[in-house]
């Protein structure tokens, strides 16, 4: 025992987590991108063949890129009012914070379900829009790109806030008091100072949404048309209908190399180091990010001299602390924007009729008994929670040791090990889905509980890893020395010292990855089957049929659930980080 | 346009020149944060190529009156001008201030030149023009083959020079300081407090200087202006104020004192609890009861029989000694108990003096000052 806390320190600890990611993710991967290069048996560029011969495959990943594009598009722009308003903002921080997290953590289903409530022909909107006279025809707001824009953008706005706020934070905001002080008018001291500084972020941000984006399917399946059809929706169909392996893996390489290609050009502007939220203290940019940021100096002055001019317009008197009027009310509309959808689905379920129907007729609890006694959704339910606590305790057990090795050790791999470890969450879900149905499937796992488990376990690596991570970051070590010095053993200073400090930390790295299993779909549409369905398969399995009260039911449930867990968790954290922890 | 170091060069003075223009003046300043009062009815007049430094305690309020000045907080009341112009409300960017914040707050993003170039492209000078004045900028802070380096890449030491050099590119007309040294180590601000009242000197800028540190605001000050609890305790020269403080406070705040309550007929003799007599210039004696203070450095030993020499005289007993580089620090006990100090050259003949000696401790009557007696 003594032997293995004196190895605390070292790089071994992460050796069981990236042995695990290795064989559970890494493996099945590269072995069905692999199987795109086989045929009957035999090795062949076929299926590259008719991959580059038939246009329908290039259409799709155009529709992809499109929407991930203009996903991040909207994403970033909504998000970055609203993190700058989080970052000026003092007191209330934590409570705002939560209007972000909420929705960062509530369902995609249930969100996107929400939408429907709202876009559909007979929706909230057309409704309400009629009923106040301004359209005679109802708009065709759902099943179309728009509609997948909508909701992707509502799904990766919270994703995009989170990555940047870290970023604005770190920012001194004494600089812009700097440049007011040497002439700065308020427009040339945003766009000349305060936004190249947060540029770091605003790229981690687009970066981030924009390969999540790639690899999401729920809402473009739910609120798009056949024509809003993405490419991993693809690999499923060639896997699950066509049980065409091969070819299947060829869309997979396809889409991974897109996913390549973008990391490496984001790498060349900024450096991908600054994902963790960093600023890079002197810019050592290549030759492209030299010219792009001398293009972007000459594009940002002029934005500064037009927004100078345009407040010049306008009285200025210095706003001491605090957020300005326009910015409060642009990030309160977005954060609107966030919050207000997703509460649609709870009138919805309290209907009288057998249909969704905007508003909803009458007042019934019948959905909520139908749901509250189907042993279908109570089984469905259990098993989410058993296959959650499972997985977020795997997902501890391998990733606090890796997350000390990463931390404190200082080892020739641990770049590669770290990036090993985050590899779930930068590739797609679909990947992992794909390549541990392969696996499992000669293993006997699918459909099992276990097998659902060592999958979710995967992604809950990366997200304990990272909160773990920081946590021993900001642990002060002498206070191990000082443990030492008082005559505590290396295990006894673990238990009574380290770990009862850490602990908030790790309540909040069990809570981050039973959520994310809790809500997982993906993974779940593979590795489940006949009557071993997790929450989320079954709402899915139903909307695909029909989005009914009783889903709306089932969601409302869900969502309270998840918004007690949330903000149960993020009063853990807070509580902790007032300790100074 | 003209450079700093083309500026008219203005003598070194200790005292205020009254035929200079006033470039700040402070009128009745208020600030309050919530139920704190940070600043109190403050009046203040810097005249021009004038060193003032803002001392006090942390909390006293020198910092909130400087960011008053910079436009950086609106005050409650009362009325600031800036060279001639009432600027109380007037945003930062038109008061034509330079600032030197406490972590310099140079730009990370852009390099050293562009820093230094900043100012002047905010003013919508030409390329020649800024080109010229950040290189003449970078070499009076003898930094001139850093202007393509970032800020990260310079130690503290360089990174305060280069804050300097952009607050003073485009001759403002007073530049602010907000304890620009605090971050460096000792022998670094040593030196840098020099290579700023040098720069002060030869350029003839005006500075407005925060500092919390006493040796520091000695050093550079034409003026010190004491600050404490959000009010000015007291306004003068380094000399004026290290040798005639008004207040307790600011004879404990700038150096040693020793402080005695004295019992006085206000003639400008007094008796010690000692019983021992003492005189002093009745001229300064505020009403009320009153303490002396006399600095350790003014403080003598005598030799037994030679005689009072016109100096004041106490009965001491030497209790123990601290040898502290040049100076020697006796620390005595007078007949009674009360604890007295003397400050000796360690090189003067009575400075080996031992503890458990008795001795004539003696200070001439120019150097004791009254001031109103306070309780503890």
């Amino acid at each position: 025992m003594e032997q293995f806390f004196s190895r605390l320190r070292g790089p071994w600890l992460s050796a069981p987590a990236a042995l695990y990611i290795s064989l559970v993710f890494a493996v099945p991967v590269l072995w069905l991108l692999g199987l795109s290069l086989v045929d009957n048996g035999a090795p062949s560029l076929a299926n590259y063949e008719r991959l580059a011969s038939t246009p329908l495959y290039m259409r799709l990943l155009g529709i992809t890129l499109k929407i991930a594009a203009l996903t991040t598009l909207f994403a970033v722009i909504g998000a970055y009012p609203v993190a700058l308003m989080l970052s000026q903002v003092r007191k209330r921080r934590n409570l705002l914070l939560l209007l972000v997290l909420l929705p960062f953590w509530t369902s995609f289903l249930v969100r996107a379900f929400a939408w429907m409530v709202l876009l559909g022909r007979r929706g909230a909107i057309n409704q309400t829009l009629e009923g106040a006279g301004l359209i005679e025809q109802p708009l065709t707001l759902m099943y179309n790109t728009t509609g997948v824009l909508v909701g992707m953008s509502h799904a990766m706005l919270p994703l995009a806030v989170m990555t940047m706020l870290p970023v604005m934070l770190a920012v001194d905001r004494r600089l812009t008091l700097a440049a007011a002080t040497l002439g700065a008018r308020p427009g040339s001291a945003f766009w000349l100072i305060w936004f190249p500084l947060t540029m770091p972020g605003v790229a981690a941000a687009g970066m981030l949404v924009f390969v999540t984006s790639l690899g999401f399917f729920i809402t473009p399946a739910l609120l798009g048309s056949e024509r809003d059809t993405v490419i991993v929706q693809e690999i499923i169909f060639q896997i699950q209908q066509q049980l065409n392996w091969g070819f299947a893996g060829a869309i997979g390489v396809l889409v991974l190399l897109t996913v390549l290609a973008i990391l490496s050009a984001y790498n060349a502007v900024f450096g991908l180091s600054t994902l963790g939220g960093g600023i890079g203290k002197a810019p050592q940019k290549g030759p492209v990010g030299r010219m792009a940021s001398r293009i972007g100096t000459g594009f940002l002055t002029i934005l500064a001299r037009m927004t100078d001019a345009a407040l010049s317009l306008v009285p200025q008197r210095l706003s001491e602390r605090g957020v300005s009027h326009p910015l409060a009310a642009t990030s309160a509309l977005i954060l609107a924007f966030l919050a207000v959808p997703t509460l649609f689905i709870v009138p919805v379920a309290f209907t009288e009729a057998s249909f969704l129907s905007w508003p909803p007729r009458g007042f019934s609890l019948q959905w909520f008994d139908a749901v509250t006694t189907d042993p279908r959704w109570i089984e469905a339910v259990g098993r989410s929670l058993l296959v959650a606590i499972l997985s977020a305790g795997i997902g501890l057990l391998l990733g606090v040791p890796a997350a000390f090795a990463i931390a404190r050790a200082r080892f020739a791999a641990k770049p590669a090990v770290f990036a090993l470890l985050m590899a779930p969450v930068i590739v797609p879900n679909i990947f992992i889905a794909v390549g541990l149905f392969y696996l499992f499937s000669r293993m006997g796992l699918v459909g099992t509980t276990l097998g659902l488990s060592l999958g979710h376990a995967v992604l809950a690596i990366p997200y304990v890893l990272v909160t773990v991570i920081a946590v021993v970051r900001s642990y002060d070590e002498r206070l191990d020395l000082a443990a030492y010095t008082l005559g505590a053993s290396r295990a006894e200073t673990l238990r009574r010292i380290t770990l009862p400090l850490i602990r908030p930390g790790l309540i909040s790295a069990f809570m981050f990855a039973f959520i994310v299993s809790f809500d997982e779909l993906t993974i779940a549409l593979f590795l489940t089957g006949g009557e071993t369905i997790t929450l989320p398969k079954k709402m899915w399995d139903d909307a695909i049929l029909q989005v009914s009260p009783e889903l709306a039911a089932a969601s409302t449930l869900l969502f309270l659930f998840m918004t007690g867990f949330v903000i149960v968790a993020e009063f853990i954290r807070q509580r902790a980080a007032k300790r100074g922890a | 346009m003209t450079h700093p170091a083309n500026m008219s060069v203005s003598p070194p003075t200790n005292t205020i020149d009254h035929s200079a223009a006033i470039k700040l003046q402070v009128e009745g300043l208020r600030k309050t944060y919530g139920p704190i009062v940070a600043l109190d009815s403050v009046d203040l007049k810097m005249v021009e190529g004038e060193f003032l430094t803002l001392l006090g305690p942390s909390g006293s309020g020198k910092s909130t009156l400087l960011w008053a000045v910079a436009g950086l907080n609106n005050p409650d009341s009362g009325r600031i001008w800036l060279d001639g112009r009432e600027a109380t409300y007037a945003p930062p960017q038109e008061r034509d201030i330079g600032m030197v914040f406490q972590n310099y707050a140079l730009f990370p993003h852009l390099s050293i030149a562009e820093n230094v170039a900043f100012p002047l492209k905010m003013r919508r000078k030409s390329g020649t023009d800024i080109g010229a004045a950040v290189k003449n900028a970078l070499n009076t802070v003898q930094l001139s083959h850093v202007g393509d380096r970032f800020p990260a890449e310079l130690s503290g030491g360089q990174q305060q020079r280069i804050a300097l050099a952009r607050a003073m590119v485009y001759e403002p007309s007073v530049i602010l300081m907000d304890e620009p040294l605090g971050a460096l180590d000792k022998k670094l601000r040593d030196h840098l407090q020099i290579e700023i009242k040098e720069l002060h000197e030869r350029l003839g800028v005006t500075i407005l200087y925060v500092t919390h540190d006493q040796e520091e605001a000695l050093v550079m000050s034409d003026r010190i202006c004491l600050m404490k609890d959000a009010r000015i305790e007291q306004i003068g020269t380094s000399d004026e104020i290290y040798r005639r403080p008004r207040t307790h406070f600011a004879a404990d705040f700038l150096g040693e004192s020793n402080i005695l309550p004295i019992e006085s007929d206000g003639a400008g003799v007094g008796r010690l609890s000692t019983g021992e007599v003492v005189r002093f210039d009745a001229g300064l004696a505020p009403e009320g009861p009153l303490s002396l203070m006399i600095r350790p450095d003014a403080v003598r030993i005598l030799d037994v029989g030679a005689g009072s020499e016109g100096l004041d005289c106490v009965m001491a007993k030497i209790e123990s000694r601290i040898m502290a580089g040049a100076i020697t620090k006796l620390f005595a006990t007078l007949s009674d108990g009360t604890r007295f100090q003397a400050n000796l050259l360690t090189g003067s003949t009575h400075a080996g003096v031992a503890p458990g000696v008795s001795v004539i401790l003696g200070w001439s009557s120019d150097a004791a000052v009254p001031l109103l007696r306070e309780s503890a």
